[in-house]
């Protein structure tokens, strides 16, 4: 299991390394030079081209990615923002705790509310919890998150002035942000969580269980639960994933000061370094969640680690 | 699974008559084509049958209906700006009122309900084609091209896709074809894996064997034999794609990127909208219910298609 672990970390270094090539890549064809943006108007000639030197502008691509990648992997340094002139990494650690204390309330009450009302429509197939759940997470699945967004701040923000409109401060702030974030991805649990149950439901260790004469409710619950919940919890990374992604447009509706913001206001000015730190960042959390995931998958599921055991066993 | 096997038994059958076709025709022609129509039609009147996929088909058409004859449908011109009604609220005159520069908002739906529903389509279709392409290519292949192929897409897929499709349109700029662009990549890596993972279940069928056996050449094995297999359940992962991608492209130009004003999109009026929000929120409304009604048809579809290719999990 640790040979697995530390392969899989390994993995993860190096796919993360490839994704920072390709971020640089991409945005080395972003049309527009910055030296001339940040000097616009106010700089000469000269002065451009004297800030382009120092911008490491002039080097060849190779030059300028290595470089890239020696600072973010092993200097840990990001660079300076073009537009602001602070380093991106401090601003990232101010920044990047409130995006991912936001994304992991978001999945915590995502999956504790998500799941069980999942688990609880398969258990009452037709009826009218299974049905309501069916109706209403079809549409929260729909619902565009910045529009709810857009709508929640309208209803209880300007029209019952229960919450404040926009920015960070107390945790009222908080909870418009977390429900636009939350409601798609418990509709999603739920919807995930019921089709494993009932998908589970029709198992043949299930149907031994009943035979032998184990009381419905132990087979319920020792036998169907615990199984039709590794799908589930293998889903949850990736609803971690979704969940930063649409948290940085929500971000931008309530002017919320995390990631996503820095991320799309460097967007609009063509802050490069800002950008790449952003998506470098945001995608290096995403990666960890899911390895995380899979590691409690793998360790919940006996049929995974006894693949890889046998796997290793037939290396040696 | 049964409908799976179901489906290959049919194909293979298929394509034993196919190379017999030169020498007799008519009455085969005439058989397969009533043995596949009657697959199609099953699995219609299984989806049919179903409440929700059937409204959301009704839903579907009528939006579909509405965009297509929007030129005789919508009473003002997309981009006419009637100054005398600046933020008109929705009135006999605007039925769903107008915006800040006087334009009329259901006329601007109708239209910009031809970019959304585009967008969406096109990018779902490439990215099943692309997916299709790939994913059997390499699921049949297999071996050191397989391993190359999902390392590759690990990587791209460590950049998730929303933040892929910011990324690529910040880069390509804003504009219909450069949108689709960056959905359609930001969507790739997973459609790949989904191809993939039936190619893989596919390659152990007995059809395909038979085929090599028959020393059929690898091109039309995986294209003639094995992606029309593979393309039913797919079709399922591209109904939900369509849903996915006309939030996504809203949700880019939303942001400013995607599509721009004057160009009418939902999500674009919704950008626009926005600033004028607090005083006029009749502006908002009606956008994004335009989409959470598109996508909602979609995702009902979709719903209905997995139940109807996969009766299993129906019961």
């Amino acid at each position: 299991m640790w040979r697995y672990i530390a392969k899989r970390l390994l993995w993860l270094v190096l796919v993360l390394i490839c994704a920072a090539v390709l971020i640089f890549s991409i945005m080395w064809f972003v049309p527009g030079d910055p030296a001339e943006m940040m000097l616009s108007g106010v700089g000469t000639q000269e002065d451009i081209a004297r800030l382009r030197e120092q911008l490491g502008l002039n080097d060849p691509f190779i030059v300028q990615l290595g470089n890239f990648l020696y600072n973010a992997f092993v200097k840990f340094d990001f660079g300076s923002s073009y537009v602001y002139k602070t380093a991106v990494l401090d601003e990232l650690a101010l920044r990047l705790p409130r995006t991912l204390k936001l994304g992991i309330i978001s999945i915590a009450l995502s999956s504790l509310i998500g799941i069980p009302l999942g688990v609880n429509a398969a258990l009452h197939r037709n009826g009218f919890q299974d049905q309501g759940l069916l109706v209403i997470s079809m549409v929260f699945v729909s619902v565009p998150q910045f529009w709810l967004a857009l709508e929640m701040m309208l209803l209880f923000a300007v029209m019952l002035h229960w919450l404040p409109v926009s920015g960070i401060g107390t945790w009222k702030h908080w909870i418009m942000p977390v429900i636009a974030n939350t409601l798609g991805s418990i509709a999603m649990n739920a919807r995930q969580a019921r089709s494993a149950v009932l998908e589970t439901s029709r198992a043949d260790f299930v149907t031994t269980a009943r035979a032998k004469g184990v009381h419905e409710r132990d087979v319920v619950w020792k036998h169907m639960i615990p199984n039709a919940m590794i799908p589930v919890i293998n889903a949850l990374g990736n609803s971690f994933t979704a969940i930063i992604t649409s948290s940085i447009v929500i971000e931008t509706v309530f002017a919320f000061p995390g990631v996503g913001t820095y991320m799309m206001s460097a967007v609009s000015g063509r802050d490069y370094p800002v950008v790449r730190a952003c998506v470098l960042m945001l995608a290096a959390f995403a990666a960890i969640v899911n390895l995380g995931v899979d590691l409690i998958y793998a360790y919940l599921d006996p049929r995974i680690k006894a693949q890889y055991v046998a796997y290793a066993a037939k290396k040696k | 699974m049964r409908t799976e096997h179901e489906v290959s038994e049919k194909k293979k059958h298929h394509g034993g008559h196919k190379d017999r076709e030169h020498g007799r025709h008519g009455n085969h022609k005439e058989h397969r084509k009533l043995k596949r129509e009657s697959q199609i039609v099953q699995i219609w009147k299984r989806m049919i049958k179903n409440r929700v996929s059937l409204v959301g088909c009704i839903m579907l058409a009528i939006i579909f209906l509405l965009v297509i004859f929007a030129p005789l449908l919508a009473p003002y011109d997309p981009n006419y700006m009637d100054t005398s009604a600046l933020n008109a609220a929705p009135s006999a005159k605007h039925l769903f009122g107008a915006d800040n520069l006087g334009r009329d908002i259901l006329s601007r739906l109708l239209w910009g309900g031809r970019s959304s529903l585009l967008l969406g389509f096109i990018c779902a279709i490439f990215g099943l084609l692309i997916g299709l392409f790939f994913g059997s290519i390499v699921g049949y292949a297999g071996k050191s091209v397989d391993m190359i192929v999902m390392r590759l897409c690990d990587v791209m897929s460590s950049i998730p896709g929303m933040l892929m499709a910011i990324l690529i349109s910040t880069v390509m700029g804003p504009g219909f074809f450069n949108t689709i662009l960056a959905m359609t990549v930001g969507g790739i890596p997973n459609s790949i894996r989904g191809s993939r993972a039936m190619a893989l279940k596919e390659r152990e069928m007995e059809y395909l064997e038979a085929a090599k056996a028959m020393n059929c050449s690898k091109v039309k094995i995986i294209f003639k034999h094995m992606v029309p297999n593979i393309i039913s359940p797919s079709i399922v992962g591209t109904t939900m794609m369509i849903g996915n991608s006309i939030t996504g492209a809203s949700s880019l130009s939303f942001v400013g990127l995607g599509i721009q004003p004057p160009d009418a999109e939902w999500g674009a009026m919704l950008s626009g909208a926005k600033n004028f929000m607090l005083q006029h929120p009749h502006e908002v409304l009606f956008p994004g219910l335009a989409i959470l009604i598109t996508v909602l048809a979609t995702n009902m579809i979709g719903d209905g298609l997995r139940d109807a290719l996969d009766p299993k999990l129906k019961n």
